[in-house]
């Protein structure tokens, strides 16, 4: 008898204990959790030999390059190219596998799609300033205007000189 | 018999005394309203590969009431690094709150870093709402006092390398906010 007491009050207690956890558990409450997912993809990626020729740098992808590098790009991107040249009067000329890549504009080009193993090759080519002909108009002036104080300095030595001749 | 009888009239006796001193009670009972309200999180999004910098939303606060006096808002944002399954690397970013920079015309007094378990407030008012937006404190001041600016933005930064050093694969990153009422400091 004495048994099924104890047995009974063991019993009385762990339902009290499961109630009051499920009471704990399930009670509204005051704190509240919402999520936002973010998701990105990161593409495959290759790998493209930038050559730079020249004085002058290459944003690529946000980064900059002054120096040549091997560059590691995603796969099926295009890439967008920005110059900047460091001397003036300077012409950029962008080849990729050898060829022409058309400019978007004087300083940038995109190149739709690059492959594993290509070169990208950048030249900043500094243009010749072509001599104009007013520099040699103005070595003959200088010139010109030299021989005729030469001459006026000679005629006036040579009248001093006729003049004393006729004192004496 | 004897014994019965006087038992029963010390009883009678007990019973029929008077008590000199009377006790009442009226109970007082009153029922504090759960504030509500709807917080408003930037919605999931994909961030393109190689983006630096991005605007996600913004985190607001609409419909809000019974909100007693001294009671505030507070939002508690976590987030860890973009993860994938199977690959190894994890892609870093950060989060900044931003406030409309025309006023100033200069972002970097009207942004504010909001790294995983910072918690922005959301001030009581006192007809009984929230504030809809967060006030943050920029560098200009006015009248001795710092101009404040409601947040219109939360804003995603990567960096290149970051992206540069992740391997191919499709990341996600988890958002948590948590909103509980608090008290005013």
């Amino acid at each position: 008898m004495k048994n099924k007491e104890t047995a009974f009050m063991k019993l009385l207690h762990g339902a009290v204990v499961f109630l009051s956890f499920l009471l704990i558990v399930l009670y509204p409450s005051a704190v509240q959790a919402q999520t936002t997912q973010l998701t990105t993809t990161v593409p495959n990626q290759i790998t493209v030999s930038l050559q730079i020729i020249g004085d002058g740098i290459v944003m690529l992808n946000g980064k900059y390059y002054s120096t040549s590098a091997e560059l590691t790009l995603p796969q099926n991107a295009p890439i967008r190219l920005t110059f900047t040249a460091r001397q003036p009067d300077t012409e950029v000329k962008v080849l990729y596998k050898g060829k022409a890549v058309h400019m978007d504009g004087a300083y940038t080009a995109t190149i739709e799609k690059c492959a594993d193993g290509d070169t990208l090759r950048v030249e900043f080519i500094q243009q010749q300033i072509p001599q104009t002909g007013d520099e040699s108009k103005n070595f003959i002036l200088i010139l010109l205007i030299t021989l005729s104080t030469i001459g006026m300095l000679w005629m006036i030595k040579f009248e001093k000189e006729e003049t004393d001749a006729k004192i004496s | 018999m004897k014994k019965m009888l006087t038992i029963t009239l010390a009883v009678l006796m007990l019973c029929t005394m008077v008590v000199p001193a009377f006790a009442s009670t009226t109970s007082l009972t009153t029922t504090v309203p759960e504030a509500t309200y709807t917080l408003n999180i930037p919605a999931d999004q994909e961030i393109p590969f190689g983006k630096t910098k991005m605007d996600i939303g913004n985190i607001t606060v609409s419909d809000s009431a019974g909100f007693a006096e001294g009671k505030d808002l507070q939002v508690t944002i976590s987030y860890d690094d973009f993860t994938a399954e199977g690959v190894d690397t994890t892609i870093p970013y950060r989060l900044y709150l931003a406030a409309d920079d025309s006023y100033t015309g200069n972002y970097s007094s009207t942004s504010k870093a909001l790294t995983s378990g910072t918690a922005i407030l959301f001030e009581g008012k006192t007809n009984g709402a929230v504030a809809e937006k967060v006030v943050m404190d920029t560098n200009y001041s006015q009248g001795g006092q710092a101009t404040q600016l409601s947040i219109s933005v939360v804003r995603f930064y990567a960096s290149s390398e970051d992206w540069g050093k992740a391997l191919a694969g499709e990341y996600t990153s988890t958002i948590t906010f948590t909103a509980e009422v608090v008290v005013s400091e």
